[in-house]
């Protein structure tokens, strides 16, 4: 058992400002937001009411939620075999399927939309309305549902992975040894036991739905809850009253699907009963997933490769007339980015260098504060999960109408709305960011820091020898994802930036770029520089922080033995 | 409780390798209808995996298995009918009590009054009748171990197999529990195979026992044939404290004399020996006795002249360490008036009755 951190009383004063600050900043905007839509009276009640009914929102979110549910099933249908595979084929097959799994991860999925569409119209595919109209799905929701599902499914397969590695093999076995079939035990013991992870994978494929606002977008679905509201916000500006109730649906959905999530949480420790039994027994290598296994990862990595080698394609295409290559090939667009694209690279850059910052100073505080014991660190964790269910959209919206109301806020909003952008994209990850760092301080544990005092560090010291280098390849990773998510991040873009910004971040460029017509090769340009800009950053961030701390901390053989098992 | 009759298992010359690793090498042993059978062996003998390969759950690289008159040896793990209890107890935790201890019956199709009736039997049978719908992590381990111990009991197999089951309980617990397996076992004359480590309490609870060591087997018996004519030294060894004395084996005209390497010859009467040069001569502490200088030999008595060297309190007796020649052999005295009348330095003569002498080959 990990022992907590034990807290003086000046630590828990400084925690307990820095929670209350860090509250205050999120919830003023939020709460000037919805005040809004409060009853002073009862007739105020009735007049939200029928707002909601007269407005499209209850058709949009159920179809939004429709959306979402179809994504999880069909990312799930692609997803379980190949997590059978990873837990239980030979190990050069289960390498292969987390590597594969990251693709499609490195793109967001608008990207994997403008690829889709542009070969739509390459090989003259009925403009992608694979669905009869007259079926519930119609038109593009069910080419939507098949983008998100190529995106999304690595979530599910990695949540999958995790579940089912956490199920003891003794557990399967002992269904089968007390008569079980194969079918009835996976189905009884090993599903309900990796349950949890799936659910928490699907509540999070399931929230990046509702809030996405590009990819409907680019495939023309404006009847989604999320493109809805940023169309209307360009069209009626932030005042307009409908936003408000259509953020305060947003919130109800995301809080419902975080609720549902949380319910298949609940605590069920899956401690292994046998005291004599350190380690969980690993499934064996099986020959039928080891001949499923071959086929299966070709599939995986069809899936994963092709939306990336799409869109390499569309980036050096002049012209294709529907043969296996584009006619002409032509770096232009790459020597024309590099050569004028300079601002706009440098303005994400420091865009995302912000964000990252800002997760990485309000992760480590957060993750600090919660793994502290007692009610201050359980209700920093409820706090920090419950942002799970404020969408970006809603967020960034909130930090749009208080702005608003202040007129030196206006005065500098264009530089100013650069900053909320990084603040908002912060404070959506930071429920991983501080999960992170409070799970490596609890790695390190108090034993820990007890043993180097001990030997004579303390203080300062301890902090700077101790507890930090402990942390540091966390802390690199936490930045990361912040600069990664900020770099790729347009729904919030979308409704803070208002295409007015100069130079406008790169995945808002592209994503104009790509609804331009003629503008697919241009777009797949910046969209690849930006892939491998990220791709870069996160090899040097590996090179610089995450090997060495890996290597530092865990012998070679936990590490070789940590790496086998993780797959 | 049990509906079936008791059945004999029996295992042919069987072998069992596991990722290139040959862990099990001509095992072959028989155990007979309704008799507890132990599979004694230290860490890594190779017992888990007989157990194992058993129910099924490790697949044989050669050999056969048998239960009664059918060869299982192909059988699926789920249609053997012998449910193991795993070292690990692994109770599902997301399945209540009653539900993890009804989950083999729930297999046979029996219907849902029945299945209750005899969960609620079960339960109470382990002492454990209010936790039934608890999940296991509100439990205490021994708790733990109890349903695992229902579980498997309720399943009315042809053999029940039990892997070191209660090995992480502390003595007291793991008598308690092995008793009660014990009266179950009887009561209903099941047939049961337990692997255990310890061989106090193989010795204890078996009816016959089975030595393995580095996936070998290495003797089969009852407790007694086990502790009193072990066929090797690592048997005579791990079932107690031993004196073993290596020498060679002469012969005196007919009569076989065993000439140990400090000088000592010790005649072997009617004692089967093999046509073996060397070997050890094997005799427990409990077998050597203090006897006075001018007694009179007891029968055929070897006696011995030897040193006090050290000594050891076991609790209800004391150990003497005695030089013999230069090799030191341990000698028992129970707590009496004189147990601690020895003091280091004492010279002292100790008489050995040669029938308690066996000769093993080295």
């Amino acid at each position: 058992m990990i022992e907590r951190q034990q807290m003086t009383w000046a630590s828990a004063s400084f925690g307990l400002v820095l929670l209350t600050l860090f509250i205050a900043l999120i919830g003023v905007p939020l709460s000037q937001l919805f005040s809004e839509l409060l009853p002073i009276d009862g007739s105020g009640l009735d007049a939200l009411r029928q707002l909601l009914l007269q407005s499209s929102l209850p058709q949009s979110s159920l179809r939004t939620l429709a959306v979402a549910l179809l994504v999880c099933v069909l990312a799930s249908a692609f997803a379980v075999p190949l997590a059978m595979i990873a837990v239980r084929a030979h190990v050069s097959l289960r390498l292969l399927v987390p590597l594969l799994g990251l693709l499609p991860l490195v793109m967001p999925p608008f990207v994997t939309a403008a690829v889709l569409l542009y070969f739509a119209d390459v090989l003259q595919l009925a403009g992608l309305d694979i669905w009869p109209d007259e079926w519930p799905m119609s038109g593009r929701l069910a080419t939507l549902v098949l983008v998100y599902a190529l995106h999304f499914f690595p979530v599910i397969l990695f949540s999958l992975i995790l579940g089912l590695d956490r199920v003891d093999r003794i557990f399967y076995e002992s269904a089968r040894n007390l008569g079980a079939g194969r079918f009835t035990a996976w189905r009884r013991v090993a599903l309900p036991l990796a349950m949890p992870p799936f659910v928490l994978g699907a509540a999070l494929v399931s929230l990046r739905v509702v809030e996405d606002v590009a990819t409907p977008l680019m495939l023309d679905i404006d009847n989604l809850l999320a493109p809805q509201f940023v169309l209307r916000l360009a069209a009626a500006g932030p005042g307009d009253p409908l936003l408000t109730l259509a953020a305060l649906v947003m919130v109800t959905l995301s809080a419902l699907i975080v609720a549902f999530a949380w319910s298949a949480l609940t605590p069920l420790p899956m401690r292994r009963a046998a005291a004599a039994c350190p380690q969980p027994l690993r499934w064996r290598h099986s020959t039928g997933a080891a001949l499923l296994g071959a086929p299966l990862i070709l599939i995986l990595a069809v899936l994963s490769l092709a939306p990336l080698l799409g869109l390499g394609l569309m980036s050096l295409a002049n012209h294709w007339s529907g043969g296996p290559l584009p006619d002409p090939v032509s770096l232009f667009d790459y020597q024309a980015l590099l050569a004028d694209g300079l601002p706009i690279l440098r303005a994400t850059l420091a865009y995302a260098v912000v964000t990252g910052i800002l997760l990485l100073g309000a992760g480590s505080a957060l993750g600090w504060l919660s793994s502290t014991p007692g009610g201050l660190g359980r209700f920093t964790r409820a706090t920090v999960n419950g942002l799970f269910a404020v969408p970006g959209l809603v967020l960034a919206f909130a930090c749009l109408q208080t702005a608003g109301q202040f007129d030196w806020a206006q005065g500098a909003w264009p530089d100013l709305a650069w900053f909320a952008l990084a603040a908002v994209v912060a404070v959506k990850l930071l429920p991983f960011a501080a999960y992170l760092v409070a799970r490596q301080r609890r790695m390190l544990g108090r034993g820990g820091q007890e043993s180097a005092r001990t030997l004579g560090i303390a203080g300062p010291a301890l902090y700077l020898r101790v507890v930090l280098p402990a942390l540091v390849g966390t802390l690199g990773a936490v930045f990361l994802i912040g600069f990664a998510a900020a770099a790729w991040e347009l729904t919030a873009v979308l409704v803070l930036l208002d295409g007015s910004s100069s130079p406008p971040p790169l995945t808002l460029s592209i994503f104009q770029t790509l609804q331009t017509p003629g503008g697919d090769r241009t777009g797949a340009t910046q969209a690849i520089l930006l892939i491998l800009a990220l791709l870069a950053l996160c090899a040097i961030i590996y090179r610089l922080l995450l090997r060495r701390h890996w290597q530092r901390f865990v012998p070679a053989t936990a590490r070789r033995d940590a790496a086998t098992q993780a797959l | 409780m049990t509906v079936s009759e008791p059945s004999s298992l029996e295992l042919c010359d069987v072998d069992v390798t596991i990722d290139q690793q040959e862990i099990l090498r001509n095992i072959s042993l028989s155990v007979l209808p309704g008799e507890m059978f132990a599979l004694l062996g230290g860490a890594e003998s190779g017992k888990s995996t007989l157990l194992r390969a058993i129910a099924g759950l490790d697949r044989l690289s050669k050999g056969e298995v048998w239960i009664d008159a059918e060869n299982i040896t192909h059988t699926a793990p789920h249609r053997r009918g012998v449910p193991l209890m795993p070292q690990a107890f692994p109770l599902w935790p997301h399945m209540a009590v009653g539900r993890n201890v009804a989950f083999g019956l729930q297999r046979q199709r029996l219907s849902r009054r029945e299945i209750r009736e005899r969960v609620t039997r079960e339960l109470e049978y382990v002492g454990l009748s209010h936790f039934r719908r608890h999940l296991p992590w509100q439990l205490t381990p021994s708790q733990q171990q109890r349903v695992a111990l229902a579980r498997t009991l309720i399943s009315a197999a042809r053999i029940d197999l039990f892997d070191e089951p209660f090995s992480a309980q502390d003595e007291q617990l793991r008598e308690k529990l092995l008793r009660v397996l014990k009266g179950r076992q009887q009561q209903s004359a099941l047939t049961t195979v337990i692997t255990t480590q310890d061989p106090a309490e193989a010795l204890r609870f078996a009816d016959r026992i089975a030595v393995l060591h580095e996936g070998e087997l290495q003797q089969v018996g009852t407790p007694v044939e086990l502790y009193d004519m072990p066929a090797k030294r690592f048997v005579a060894g791990y079932l107690g404290s031993v004196n073993l004395i290596d020498g060679e084996i002469e012969y005196a005209g007919d009569q076989p004399l065993f000439r140990a390497e400090n000088g000592i010859v010790i005649p072997l009467f009617d004692h089967p020996v093999k046509r073996a040069r060397t070997g050890s001569a094997m005799f427990r502490p409990q077998d050597l006795r203090i006897v006075s200088r001018d007694a009179e030999p007891f029968g055929d008595e070897i006696r011995f002249s030897g040193r006090v060297e050290r000594t050891e309190f076991l609790g209800d007796s004391l150990r003497h360490w005695i030089d013999l020649a230069g090799k030191a052999v341990c000698l028992d005295l129970r707590r009496d008036a004189t147990w601690n009348s020895l003091h280091i330095g004492d010279q002292i003569v100790i008489g050995l009755d040669p029938a308690k002498i066996r000769i093993l080959e080295r």
